[in-house]
This record gives structure tokens, C-alpha cells and sequence, in this order.
């Protein structure tokens, strides 16, 4: 037997025996309408970094509309120069990586070769590249092609492309680097025809923007059938679950690849991965990881089985068979940190300590993705908060909950950072956390400050709300909208219907007949939060003397009853009102949990009698996670001495310790 | 046999020398202080009275500390500015300390008094000790540059130009370890030049700063060994304190004072260390060069002055 023959039969075995995504059976029935169903055979040339691709896209008109154009998205053309609407806006550089603009190899691009219908028309020539959003004449990537014959109403269109795309060198997401490919926005994909009704449609219209750099992408769902061949040293993954592995003639291999009910398909392929496949209730995990990471990939296993735990309790069960965990090498970092459908790309580095928790956060925040937004399927590029901030907001409350809420980021000594901390701390700490309002579409962040913003803004209103509704009824308003709206489309409208719908059930009285008020506050706007404790007043109510006309009880008594009013005063310092409580603490040792809507500037509580107040605290449970400020919202009436001390000596050690380390070695 | 020979001698000039060791300590306490109080003072008028910063009195608390710093941060600016006066103050006064305390190991200089004895060699001496401070100080930034120069051009390229980290990690750890030992080296030497300044105070500087070099190298067994093991009584030292820091809980006004005792212990036993350091150097350096440099001085009063004999 040659040692070909025994490759395929090994390879072949061990997809069977091992992989058991290959069992893998198709949803029946389909989880979504299936719109869009791509069959791709695509061949990878590693010199050139080239894909040879041929597509046939089976897509079904979706409205009552007569079509007689289509728009696809060519996003690899974002990278074909610097004039594309990516490059000018982000000034070649994304999360902090720089492309070499100088170097031609590090472009990419895209295009249709060859353009005909199933049933023979030729489309080939009848396509121009359009510009939708600025109109950028040198942006390539939204084509819009001409049909030969209408496309009627709820009508199927079965598409043959021939197209060859440049891979870029990765800096932002796909491309390759090296040896290392990392497969994605890779093939034309045609955008998404909303119906009226849906998001914010009023009538039939294409939705498909160009690429922008602060955007992410929107599309329908569908069925994938992806042929990848590659040279055969290379290892593979990708979206869906593996159905074949065969060796044609030469020195390459083809795996073929299915995915059902996504909105994408991705690839990776390298030399270098080390597998490791794993189980989570119905769910093969499959991590390839870089050989000198191989210290994290009990993290990354543990945390993706954390994460589908935690999203299936709290939104619901992940609907697919199959996890693909790619951990990109330190050189295609850039590739890290993304979803895509059942496929997440994740960070780390060799010696990451354990008490730094990026690589759990980072395969939590990643697969939280599988739901917002690959499962939603919202629009990232109209509304980027409704996966990067929706997503934050769940990924906080995983790690908070595996890891503890102030050590579930860092917890080195006695050095701890929790998740959610930063989070807030992220958008507190702005130095204008006003340049925009977690409503704003990814293009109109033309200063900075988007990520702020659509991460932790929204992570942070989110979690208001949830101290506003409590934790049951947060998880009904999120299970309803995940379980109603998976696999539609549902725009920012869409979740805010919920919440009215929900909340007013259980709190009407409290917050009103909807909540409208609080998203017209902390998403529609830009203003702050901050309640303060102002001042604690205790005076001495005096005993009166002399001639009194109204009998005074105590009077006759020895013992002096001494009497008190008692003021406590509060501020709203920022703009946003909230509801909030405000405890007040007496030196008999009661308290009273006062609540006050929180609308007025200033407010007080007065008390009499025999009790002072000691001290006072605005929203004490930190219900109102917006409040830019905790720190003024307590007041004592003495001030706590002992923390301020043991901080002063600790700083007096360690100047005392610096100065002597100079002298041992100077 | 030397090294023991060392340590005794040390220990016993150390134990001796308290009085001493407590004017170094209350100067260090006094800086310190100075430093520190005014922070207790603009933070007890500004959060004293807010509850959250008693989330800091039992842990690190995140939350607490950055909207401290948000809304009272500007405090630490005036304390920010003195830090470069107090680290000039101090350093000249070490220099002055370093003078006196080799002084005193110079078993047969006239004086009336110890302090008298501190007091005039930290004056004599301070010039020369400045200067080789100063020298030293120019040294180990070249030792720094021979280090990390090299190690930061063969790391060049940018992150493509590695197939993973694992160069970047292995070249640093290779050039902090080889730091810290060459760091270490070099101030041991620092120790031996100034104890020959005083030892030979009239012969020519760097005359003496050369042959102590040579003869710290030549016997760098004894000499680079007897450092290490102050190096490893300091570590001992740290050991302890942060085995105690972690077992106090700190959180009430005794265990806060607690260990503020605690902690000014450990630093009149670093300044003990140091008095050890130097005066178990000068032992050492007796042994290793018994004879004086500059032969064109008379013998008897070359010895009488470098204590090792009696007239």
C-alpha cells in the first residue's frame, strides 16, 4: 500500500472515530428561513495567498417586492487600498494593530470573475461598485449587479460565481500571516433585503452598508456546504461540523463542510495547531491551539463550558452540535477576539498567568457572540450595541459568577479587579463620556470614544436595569427577547418592546406603565449619572424654659430627654434621573430605607427624636450602576479613621523601604 | 573562613552601634513623614467621611479606589512634586551616613565620641563618597545598556518577525536575571571602593578605587559571597514581614498598628542590615588586602591609621 492510501484511510478513520461532528445530523425542521444557502468550493494558494472559488448562492426573495437588482458585500476590498472607506476611516489601523501600507503584499481584494443565473443569464459586466454610505467612489465594497429578468416575489435565485480574492496580511481579522490563515468575509455575500415591518423598515429595501472600520457585518441565515482544499500539511477548521475529508491527485487535501441555520462560514488553516477536542452536553468542542499556548488550553476548554452553561440557563440552549475554539499565533493577533458562526478566535500568550483571567474572558465574551449577535442576527453596523454592549453585559455576568464579582478579571495577591468593575470604570472614567450615545450606528463615532461607548455604556445601562427590575425579572425580559427573536433579525425597537412588556407586569408602580423614560436617558442620550449623599445635619432640639402654656410631658423627670432633628440632604448631580433608595443609619442601631424618585436636584429627609443619624448612603446596593460617582454617595457624620490610617503607614513603609533600596545599591 | 570572620565582626559592630542605627532610622521616619502625612491629612478632609472608602480597609477594592482617584486624585499632585526633593535630601544624606559609619569602623581614629567619630567622618569622607556614588551610578546604566541594548536589537522586527513569543520571553528573563546578577555585582563593588576611600583616605582616588576593583575580583568568592548573604538575610527579612502582613488582618485600629510596628521594625533591621553590610565589608576588605596601598607612607602610622594595630 503507498503512504497515501494510508494517510486517507487514517484520516477517514479518525474522522469517524474521533470527530463526532461528523455524526452530526442536519435540523429538521430548519432553525430559520434559510435565505441566503451558499454551496463554495474554494482552493487555497499559499504562495500567492490566493482563493480560487466557485460559488453557487441559492438566495429566495424574501418581501413581496419585484426585484431587479441585487447588492452583495465584497468586504475584502475594504483592504485594496488605502482610499476604501475601512482604510481612510481607520487610518489603517484596528485594535492597535498598524497595517504596512507600504508593502503591496499586505493588500487584499476581491472579485467576480465570471456572473451567471441557473438559467443561463449572463451577469458578468453588469455590476458597478456603489457607495451607499458616503459615497466613496474608491470603495469596493458593495456591488450591486443588474438582473437580466426580474426576480418576483418569494422567487428562488440560484447564482454561479467564479471569483478570486488576495488574502491580506491580518491586522483586521482575516488574511494570513506567515503560514497561518485565518479565513473570513471571504466570498461575495449578498446583503439582506429587509421586509417593511422588519427593524426599521417602512418598505422593501436593500440593507447592506459598506465596510466600515468600526463596523461588523449583517446577513441572513442560510445553509453552507464549503469545499476547502488545501495543501495536505495543513490542519483546518471551520464553521459547522466536518462531513468529508478526501485526498485528490496531488499534494493537497479537500474537507468538506456544512453548516445549517448561520449567517457566516469561516476558516482557518495552519501547519502548526494542536488539536484538542473535548464534549459539552450536546456540543463537540474542538480548540486548535498554538504549541506554546499549550498552558491555557485547559482554560479555554473550561471557560467555553462554562459559557455554555451560563447562556444556556440564562437565554437559552445553544442551538448547534458543534464549538470550534481557534487560538490565532502572537504574529495574526490580529485575527483574535472574533465570532463567527459556531467558531470563535480567541487571545492569549505564553506564560499567561492564571490569575490574569484574559483567556477565560476572552472565550466567554467570544462565545456570548454565538447568541448576540450570530443567533440574533442584529445589524452591527445600524446597531453595534445590540451585540458588543448586549454581549459585555452577559459576559460580566458569567465571569462574576464563576469567578467572583471583584476577582474575576485579575486576581493576583490581594490585587483583584472584577469584570464588571472595569467595565463601569470604562466609561466612567472618559475623558468625554458624552461624544456619543450607545445608539449611534458605528460610522457616526468619527472621534473615538465607539468602543467606550457600545461596549461598556451599554454594558452598564443594562446592568442599571437590572438593578432597577431585579435579577428574575431581567432574565425574563432576556430570555423572552432571545426566544421570540433568534434568527430574525430584531432591531433595538425590538428589545425595548420587551422590556415595556415586561416590566410593567411586575413593577408598574414603581417605574411607570413602560420604560421608555430610562432608554430615552441612558441609550437615546448622552447626559450622566450621579447621586450624592450632600449632608447629614443632627441638631439639638432645645429644651424650653420658663413659663410654658403647654404642658411638656418631661418636664417633671430628672433625666433630660434630648431631642434631635435630624436632616439628610441629597443631590442629583447629573442629568439622568433614576430612581433610587437612600438608607439612613441612626446611633441606636436602625436603619430606614428611604426611596425617592430621584427627579429633583435636591432633596431631604427629615427626622425627630431621640436618635441621630450617623450616617447616610445613596443607593447602597449600587443598584444604579450608571452613577459616575460612588464615592459621594455616603456620607458619615464622624469621619472613619482607621482605613486612612492603615493606608498612610503603608505608604510610609515603602517610601522608607525605597529610600533604603537606594542606599544598597547606589 | 573569611566570610564567618566577617560576619562576626559585622554583627558585633552592628549590635554595638545602636545609637547610631537609631539617628539613620528616625532621618528616615522623619523624610517619611514628611511625605505621608500631608496624604493622610488632604484624604481624611476630603473621603474621611465617605462609607465606601471602608470597602479598602479589609482588601484592594477597584470600584472604591478609581472613583477615589476620580473625584479626589488632584490631592496627590503637591505630594507628587516633593518626591524628587526627598529623594536628593535622602541621598545626600546616606552619603553623609556611609562616610560616618565606615568612620567608626576605623577602631583607632581619635575622636571623643561615637556620634563625634559619625559626625566627622560623614563630613571628612563626604566628597570621595559623593563622587563614588556618582560614579557607580554611571556604571551600572552602562552595565544596563550592555544588557538590554543588545537584547532589545535582537528582538527587533516587530511582532511578524518571531514565529511566536517564546523569543521575546526567553530573552527578556535571560537579561533581567543576568541584570539583576551584574546589578548586584557592581554594588558590591561600590561597597569595597568605599571602604578603601576611608581606609586610605590620603592615598590618590581612583589609585584606590583600582585596586579595590582588582582585589573585590581577585577574591570574589569571599567578597561577592559575603554580599549574597546580605542579599539573602534581606530576602529573609521581606519573608517574614509579608508572612505576618498576610496572617494580621488589618482591619482594625489594633491590628493597623500592629503592624505599623511591625514595619518600622523591618526598617531599623534594613538600616542594621546596612550598618552590617558596610562594616562586615570592612572586615573583609581587611583580609583580603591587609596591606596599605601607598607605600611611600610610612608603615606604623599607615596601620595605626587603618586600625589594624594599636600605638
Amino acid at each position: 500500500m503507498n503512504n497515501r492510501f494510508i494517510r486517507i484511510t487514517v484520516s477517514i478513520l479518525l474522522t469517524v472515530f474521533t470527530h463526532p461532528s461528523a455524526f452530526t445530523q442536519p435540523f429538521d425542521p430548519p432553525l430559520s428561513d434559510r435565505i441566503a444557502n451558499y454551496d463554495i468550493k474554494v482552493e487555497l494558494d499559499t504562495k500567492g495567498k490566493i482563493l480560487k472559488g466557485e460559488e453557487k448562492l441559492t438566495w429566495i426573495n424574501p418581501s413581496e417586492d419585484t426585484l431587479n437588482s441585487l447588492q452583495f458585500h465584497m468586504y475584502l476590498n475594504a483592504f485594496k487600498n488605502t482610499l476604501s472607506t475601512f482604510m481612510e476611516e481607520s487610518g489603517g489601523r484596528v485594535r492597535g494593530l498598524r497595517m504596512n501600507e507600504k508593502d503591496i503584499i499586505n493588500y487584499g481584494w476581491i472579485q467576480i470573475d465570471q456572473l451567471t443565473t441557473s438559467s443561463g443569464d449572463n451577469l458578468t459586466g453588469r455590476t458597478r461598485y456603489i457607495s451607499p454610505d458616503d459615497g466613496n467612489l474608491q470603495d469596493q465594497t458593495v456591488l450591486e449587479i443588474d438582473l437580466i429578468r426580474e426576480l418576483l416575489p418569494h422567487d428562488t435565485l440560484v447564482l454561479n460565481i467564479e471569483f478570486t480574492a488576495k488574502l491580506p496580511k491580518i491586522f483586521a481579522r482575516t488574511g494570513f500571516s506567515k503560514n497561518y490563515y485565518l479565513v473570513g468575509q471571504w466570498f461575495p455575500k449578498i446583503g439582506v433585503y429587509e421586509i417593511p415591518g422588519q427593524r426599521y423598515a417602512e418598505t422593501g429595501q436593500w440593507n447592506c452598508h459598506q465596510f466600515h472600520s468600526n463596523s461588523e457585518f449583517y446577513a441572513d441565515f442560510g445553509v453552507y456546504n464549503v469545499d476547502i482544499t488545501v495543501p495536505e500539511e495543513y490542519i483546518v477548521g471551520a464553521s459547522g461540523w466536518l462531513v468529508n475529508e478526501s485526498q485528490p491527485a496531488g499534494s493537497t487535501k479537500t474537507l468538506s463542510y456544512r453548516a445549517e441555520d448561520v449567517i457566516d462560514f469561516v476558516w482557518t488553516a495552519s501547519p502548526d495547531y494542536v488539536v484538542t477536542n473535548d464534549e459539552w452536553e450536546h456540543v463537540s468542542i474542538t480548540l486548535l491551539n498554538q504549541p506554546e499556548h499549550a498552558g491555557t488550553t485547559e482554560r479555554y476548554i473550561t471557560s467555553a463550558k462554562q459559557g455554555l452553561e451560563y447562556y444556556g440557563k440564562h437565554l437559552g440552549k445553544y442551538p448547534y452540535k458543534t464549538l470550534t475554539i481557534v487560538d490565532p499565533p502572537l504574529h495574526a493577533i490580529g485575527a483574535g477576539g472574533m465570532e463567527y458562526p459556531t467558531f470563535i478566535t480567541l487571545m492569549t500568550t505564553y506564560m499567561m498567568p492564571v490569575g490574569l483571567r484574559y483567556p477565560e474572558v476572552a472565550t466567554i465574551h467570544e462565545l456570548g457572540h454565538e447568541y448576540f449577535m450570530l443567533l440574533l442576527a442584529t445589524n452591527e453596523f445600524e446597531e453595534p450595541f445590540l451585540d458588543e454592549g448586549f454581549n459585555t453585559y452577559f459576559e460580566q455576568r458569567a465571569m462574576d459568577h464563576y469567578y467572583g464579582k471583584k476577582s474575576s478579571m485579575v486576581e493576583i495577591g490581594d490585587y483583584q479587579i472584577g469584570d464588571t468593575e472595569i467595565a463601569r470604570r470604562s466609561f466612567t472614567g472618559m475623558s468625554h463620556p458624552k461624544i456619543g450615545k450607545s445608539s449611534f450606528t458605528t460610522w457616526e463615532f468619527k472621534h473615538g470614544g465607539g468602543n467606550n461607548i457600545i461596549f461598556f455604556k451599554t454594558a452598564i445601562w443594562l446592568k442599571t436595569l437590572e438593578g432597577l427590575v431585579g435579577i428574575e425579572v431581567m432574565d425574563e425580559i432576556m430570555k423572552t427577547y432571545f426566544d421570540r427573536w433568534k434568527f430574525k433579525h430584531p432591531c433595538g425597537q425590538d428589545f425595548i418592546d420587551i422590556v415595556n412588556e415586561v416590566v410593567p407586569k411586575y413593577h408598574a408602580e414603581k417605574l411607570g406603565p413602560d420604560m421608555d423614560w430610562f432608554f430615552d436617558q441612558v441609550h437615546y442620550g448622552d447626559d450622566i449619572c450621579d447621586y450624592k449623599l450632600s449632608n447629614i445635619q443632627n441638631e439639638e432640639v432645645k429644651i424650653p424654659y420658663g413659663i410654658l402654656d403647654v404642658f411638656r410631658g418631661n418636664q417633671d423627670k430628672e433625666e433630660s430627654l434630648t431631642e434631635y432633628n435630624s436632616k439628610v440632604i441629597v443631590h442629583r448631580l447629573g442629568e439622568i434621573k433614576m430612581p433610587v433608595e437612600v438608607l439612613v443609619h441612626f446611633d441606636d442601631g436602625t436603619e430606614k430605607l428611604e426611596s425617592w424618585n430621584g427627579k429633583d436636584r435636591s432633596f431631604e429627609y427629615i427626622y425627630t427624636g431621640q436618635r441621630k443619624v450617623v450616617w447616610a448612603h445613596v443607593d447602597p446596593e449600587k443598584k444604579i450602576y450608571i452613577d459616575s460617582n460612588f464615592i459621594n454617595n455616603s456620607r458619615t457624620v464622624e469621619p472613619e479613621r482607621a482605613v486612612i490610617w492603615k493606608y498612610t503607614f503603608k505608604i510610609l513603609f515603602w517610601i522608607q523601604n525605597i529610600m533604603q533600596s537606594f542606599v544598597l545599591f547606589i | 573562613m573569611k566570610i564567618y570572620n566577617s560576619i562576626r565582626s559585622g554583627l558585633k559592630f552592628t549590635v554595638q552601634k545602636k545609637g547610631i542605627l537609631l539617628l539613620i532610622y528616625t532621618s528616615i521616619l522623619v523624610l517619611g513623614i514628611a511625605f505621608s502625612l500631608p496624604i493622610f491629612s488632604s484624604v481624611k478632609n476630603t473621603a474621611g467621611n465617605r462609607l465606601e472608602i471602608q470597602n479598602l480597609l479589609t482588601s484592594f477594592d477597584y470600584t472604591a479606589y478609581q472613583d477615589f482617584m476620580i473625584e479626589f486624585g488632584h490631592i496627590f499632585k503637591p505630594v507628587r512634586s516633593q518626591v524628587k526633593w526627598m529623594v536628593l535630601v535622602f541621598l545626600l544624606l546616606n552619603i553623609f551616613f556611609t562616610g560616618g559609619i565606615l568612620q567608626l569602623c576605623q577602631s583607632n581614629w581619635p575622636a571623643t565620641s561615637t556620634f563625634g567619630k559619625f559626625m566627622t567622618g560623614g563630613q571628612r569622607h563626604f566628597g570621595k563618597i559623593a563622587l563614588t556614588v556618582f560614579l557607580f551610578f554611571l556604571i551600572q546604566g552602562i552595565v544596563a545598556l550592555i544588557i538590554w541594548v543588545p537584547a532589545i536589537i535582537s528582538l527587533s522586527g516587530g511582532l511578524e518577525s518571531k514565529s511566536s513569543e517564546i523569543p521575546y520571553v526567553n530573552t527578556i528573563i535571560f537579561a533581567a536575571i543576568l541584570h539583576i546578577i551584574l546589578f548586584s555585582f557592581v554594588s558590591m563593588i561600590s561597597d569595597y571602593v568605599k571602604v578603601g576611600i576611608v581606609r586610605e583616605e590620603n592615598s590618590r582616588y581612583f589609585k584606590v578605587f583600582g585596586q579595590q576593583f582588582v582585589a573585590a575580583i581577585k577574591n570574589i568568592g569571599n567578597t561577592y559571597g559575603l554580599f549574597m548573604i546580605h542579599v539573602l538575610l534581606l530576602v529573609i527579612l521581606f519573608t517574614f514581614y509579608f508572612i505576618l502582613e498576610d496572617l494580621i488582618n488589618n482591619d482594625t485600629a489594633a491590628s493597623i498598628f500592629l503592624l505599623f510596628i511591625i514595619q518600622q521594625i523591618v526598617i531599623i533591621k534594613r538600616i542594621g542590615l546596612r550598618i552590617f553590610g558596610l562594616s562586615s565589608a570592612w572586615n573583609m576588605n581587611q583580609q583580603i588586602l591587609p596591606v596599605k596601598i601607598d607605600s611611600k607612607r610610612d608603615t606604623t602610622s599607615i596601620m595605626s591609621a587603618s586600625g589594624m594595630i594599636n600605638t
